[in-house]
């Protein structure tokens, strides 16, 4: 890949490191937790995509790649229903 | 002439030895992946559950500093990016000055980051023997101690992270590591470095600037 698309990520990422910021100065609770999380899922979705190389990858790779968050999803939809549930 | 990289048994031809070792790479990070996920989860379930006093310690952890090192962990893995694509066209001496870069600005995030928490210890707010007397309520101790847990296994990650960074940067200068042929260590390498970018890229919403 060429540096100058890498470039353009990395000032990319800086752009949306400021936007993490300052939407902190704005928002409270449940938007501002949704920002922060959107804003982070943005950009590790660039890291993967453009600074991990799974742009050039096949599709074996970019499955190995991605399978974790397919298990983070599970466990986290097994877990929150305990905590968003518990009535004691 | 380039020289390719040699065909080793089980492998039919490069593109598939090439994959194997990426695929096994990421493998691996899955497994981080998993071990940090726990983590986030007792995050947002001590979130859901205390918000109040998650925010109230959340504003009192210095955001700026924590802003600064996600600026040189982004910039490092633009740097690494950079190197393997260098490694990918045998550009050894631009290899050598973006991994040692890199590796510099990860040592910079660890010492700011020690710097951190060493004005945390003095202002009273980290949750270890002698700098928690303004730590006042059970769940903001807990907050901090989900805080300083993941935040010190990262820097160990990142300290490991460093160290890889300098063994590849090493081998490469003495030519034990010849490139283009084996520039898929470095490939390896940067996917782990990447990825302990990605791991702070969520730390830091969550730990420093719950509202």
């Amino acid at each position: 890949m060429k540096t100058g698309v890498l470039f353009s990520v990395w000032v990319a990422l800086s752009a949306l490191l400021v936007a993490t910021v300052v939407a902190s100065f704005f928002l409270t609770g449940i938007p501002s937790l949704a920002a922060g999380l959107s804003i982070a899922s943005i950009k590790a979705g660039l890291v993967f995509w453009y600074f991990m190389d799974l742009r050039g990858e096949k599709g074996l790779v970019r499955l190995s790649a991605v399978v974790a968050i397919l298990w983070l999803f599970i466990f986290f939809l097994l877990v929150a229903p305990d905590y968003l549930f518990r009535t004691v | 002439m380039r020289e390719l990289p040699k065909v080793q048994t089980p492998y039919v031809d490069r593109a598939q030895q090439h994959e194997a070792g990426i695929m096994g790479m990421h493998i691996f990070l899955a497994s981080e992946i998993m071990l940090f996920g726990g983590i986030f989860m007792a995050i947002a379930v001590i979130r859901q559950a205390h918000s109040q006093e998650v925010v109230e310690y959340s504003k009192e952890l210095h955001y700026y500093l924590g802003a600064i090192n996600t600026m040189l962990l982004l910039t490092s893995s633009f740097l690494v990016a950079a190197a393997v694509h260098m490694s990918r066209h045998a550009r050894r001496k631009a290899v050598l000055a973006l991994l040692v870069s890199a590796a510099f600005l990860g040592l910079l995030f660890l010492g700011l980051k020690g710097f951190e928490y060493w004005s945390e210890f003095q202002e009273g707010r980290l949750p270890v023997a002698g700098g928690m007397e303004k730590i006042n309520s059970a769940p903001g101790r807990l907050f901090l101690n989900l805080y300083l847990v993941s935040t010190s296994l990262h820097a160990v990650h990142l300290t490991i992270g460093v160290i890889a960074l300098l063994v590849v940067a090493g081998r490469i200068y003495t030519r034990r590591s010849a490139l283009p042929q084996r520039s898929v260590v470095v490939e390896t390498t940067a996917a782990y470095w990447h990825l302990v970018d990605i791991i702070w890229i969520f730390l830091y919403p969550l730990l420093y600037l719950a509202r």
